[in-house]
């Protein structure tokens, strides 16, 4: 236990050096002389010269927010695979299962094709995730409510539903306009996070996160099958469906800021049992802090890396499929030992 | 068993359904005029008499119209929310097919009789299919000048009347006109910059190429780099390119990027949203926006920063705003008047044309058209 805390410290001050680094780099630059200059006329609110102003203005209303925000959405989709994995008993679950993401990607693309502005586009973007997963859910309880088959059955039905109501709406868009709008949206990007959105969204994902982490030790007891969980006085069916319901919020919450982001979910849980175990308790706020670095890691390469921003989404992607290559290879190493 | 003779009437009446469907599919009892290379190289059969077209690239409806083509214009990829004033100096617009989501259903094609597509060079998926079913395609588009004049030149060849063939020579002559006004006067200032350049006189007669960002979109940050038809405008009204290592249209940035370009003039799509100045804002700090060197690119039939034929008055614009005291002479609306009434026939009225320069859309979705 004590060394699971060590981890866990050793991850948190991670995630706090990787986000200082993250502030330091960026197209334009910024050095270590101006960045504290900036801060001393931060604290003390001086009129500042040009360039200066611009410095203040890339660090604080540039670079900031993203890495908050960056933060934010990784430790949610971490939290939210995590949650995920451990209700249905799968580390191949991720918060896309249920088909929160198809569902979240068809509210913005609709909001698009309407021609409604940011804030609607995020809200309908939300409200697409979570009608999605009431849809699936929905189907499950249909045959059978204390199915995880029926579950996985129903989130397969309403991924593809909203993927193919997606590809419809694809279809109908202007290509000149709206079809870019909406492949570039459903790419992701954290460009367009600013203090102004995070202030909304920073308090639901913080609850979610919390109380998922919480919820770990009955996650554990879950793990053991629902006879066991519900003798060791688990109520299987609320912690099932109510741990799927914050989960889903997470992440449909996560799509409506920044688009769809995949393997976040996925990977980001393997890695905390790879570090600490494979109890839930530890692993989903260890998710929180690896998701969050791994989430700025991807964020800085994709504003940094080139001129032109590559969409989160493809570095994320990547990122995750190399990650993922090398932990199974530990895995892998770790299981021929045990032989 | 299916060759046996009692099976015979029926093949013969198999093959000569399949014959017939192949042949009106292909040939619709079609005449062929001539043949035209497109821009592709491909080898068309013109249709004669050639009534209806079908036009599946943005652009090229403008080359049409000022070719006379509109009246046989019966399909379209345009809308009139995202180009007005082409459907409001040529109403006739409406009355064509507008194809959603840029790709025709082939047996509507059949239905209103369309003999003839032009589309992008780079649709070649859809003129594939087209050209597979039998209509005549022709692939055409440009992103330079000498792709712009062959494009015009070509649909000319297409059309065949004399009015088209004559309005084109025209149109091309006033483009080379106009071209080399600006190049020329460029070239002068630059060569009486580069011999004054002596301790005395160099501070005086500078010639400075200012650096140009053209942003395609707001939200989200798109900009268009080098290989591009705006990267060729910008060079040729005397201008840098801001975004010089960024190849092509419509590259998404980030803010911090553009700051580090820190343009000195920043031109701003018509329709890519309004660009906040005030103090709270980052733009505020860039250079362009300090010294108010921020302009809303003008919106004609077509937008005159893309693919439209208004590119010489792009050039001229651009060149009065990037080095006005160079440029003084121009007369935005006097040129952009001659321009409509010359190669559309069409006679705006100056705060019309003031309209056109703002790129704002027109007060009415119809022109009264005079009788």
């Amino acid at each position: 236990m004590k060394s699971s805390y060590i981890v866990f410290g050793l991850a948190l001050t991670g995630l706090l050096v990787v986000m200082g680094c993250c502030l330091a780099i960026g197209r334009y630059p910024v050095y270590v002389s101006d960045m504290l200059v900036a801060f001393c006329s931060t604290c003390t609110h001086s009129v500042e010269p040009s360039h200066l102003g611009l410095v203040r203005t890339i660090l604080f209303d540039i670079r900031l927010p993203r890495i908050l925000g960056a933060v934010l959405v990784g430790a949610a989709l971490g939290v939210s695979g995590a949650s995920f994995q451990a209700v249905f008993r799968n580390p191949l679950v991720s918060p896309g299962m249920l088909g929160v993401l198809s569902g979240a990607g068809f509210g913005a693309a609709l909001a698009i094709l309407l021609g409604l502005n940011p804030r609607w586009i995020e809200l309908m973007s939300f409200m697409g995730g979570i009608v999605a997963v009431i849809l699936g859910v929905g189907v499950a309880r249909l045959f059978d409510s204390r199915s995880l088959m029926m579950l996985i059955f129903g989130g397969l039905v309403s991924s593809a539903l909203f993927t193919a109501l997606l590809s419809l709406l694809k279809f109908a868009a202007d290509p000149q306009g709206q079809l870019p709008d909406i492949i570039f949206w459903l790419l992701g990007s954290l460009s367009r996070v600013g203090f102004s959105q995070l202030i909304w969204v920073v308090g639901p994902i913080g609850l979610g996160i919390l109380v998922l982490t919480l919820c770990g030790r009955m996650l554990d007891a879950l793990t053991m099958g629902d006879d066991e969980a519900a003798t060791l006085g688990v109520p299987v069916l609320w912690v099932r469906y109510g741990t799927i319901v914050l989960a889903t919020i997470l992440a449909a919450l996560t799509v409506s800021m920044v688009g769809m982001i995949g393997w976040v979910g996925l990977i980001v849980p393997h890695m905390a049992r790879f570090l600490i175990g494979p109890a839930n308790r530890y692993v989903l706020p260890l998710s929180a802090c690896l998701g969050g670095s791994f989430l700025l890691i991807c964020d800085t390469l994709a504003r940094s890396v080139s001129a032109q921003e590559i969409p989160i989404g493809i570095i994320s992607d990547v990122m995750g499929v190399i990650t993922f290559l090398i932990i199974v290879q530990f895995t892998q190493r770790n299981w021929r030992g045990h032989d | 068993m299916f060759f046996e003779k009692k099976y015979l009437q029926l093949w013969v009446v198999i093959l000569v359904l399949y014959g017939g469907m192949y042949g009106g599919l292909t040939s619709c009892s079609q005449a062929w005029a001539h043949e035209v290379v497109d821009q592709s190289g491909t080898v068309v059969k013109i249709p004669s008499p050639l009534h209806n077209i079908a036009d599946l690239w943005f652009a090229h409806n403008e080359t049409l119209l000022m070719l006379d083509g509109a009246g046989r214009l019966k399909a379209t990829v345009n809308r009139p929310s995202k180009i007005p004033w082409m459907f409001y100096a040529v109403p006739a617009l409406y009355e064509a097919q507008q194809i959603k989501g840029g790709t025709p259903n082939i047996e509507d094609f059949l239905r209103l009789n369309i003999q003839l597509v032009f589309i992008s060079t780079t649709s070649k998926l859809v003129s594939t299919t087209l050209r597979r079913v039998g209509f005549s395609v022709i692939e055409t588009g440009f992103t330079n000048v000498e792709e712009l004049r062959h494009s015009v030149q070509l649909t000319a060849d297409v059309l065949q009347t004399p009015q088209a063939k004559e309005k084109a020579s025209l149109y091309l002559k006033w483009l080379d006109e106009k071209l080399a006004f600006v190049t020329s006067n460029l070239e002068h200032a630059e060569n009486f910059s580069s011999h004054s350049l002596n301790p005395i006189s160099s501070s005086a007669h500078h010639f400075q190429k200012p650096r140009v960002l053209h942003i395609y979109s707001l939200h989200p940050l798109m900009i268009d780099g080098t290989d591009s038809l705006i990267d060729t405008w910008i060079t040729l009204a005397g201008g840098k390119n801001a975004a010089h290592n960024i190849s092509g249209n419509m590259k998404p940035v980030s803010f911090e990027q553009i700051a580090a370009w820190n343009p000195d003039i920043i031109i701003i799509e018509s329709n890519a949203g309004e660009l906040r100045n005030d103090p709270a804002s980052p733009w505020h700090w860039l250079k362009a926006v300090q010294t108010h060197k921020v302009y809303t690119n003008p919106l004609g039939l077509f937008q005159w920063d893309r693919y439209s034929l208004e590119f010489p008055l792009q050039v001229l614009w651009a060149a009065k705003l990037l080095h006005p005291a160079l440029f003084e002479e121009i007369n935005m609306s006097e040129e952009c008047m001659e321009f409509y009434t010359r190669f559309f026939g069409i006679h705006f009225s100056p705060s019309e044309i003031n309209r056109i320069l703002l790129a704002q859309p027109p007060l009415h979705t119809h022109r009264a058209i005079p009788q």
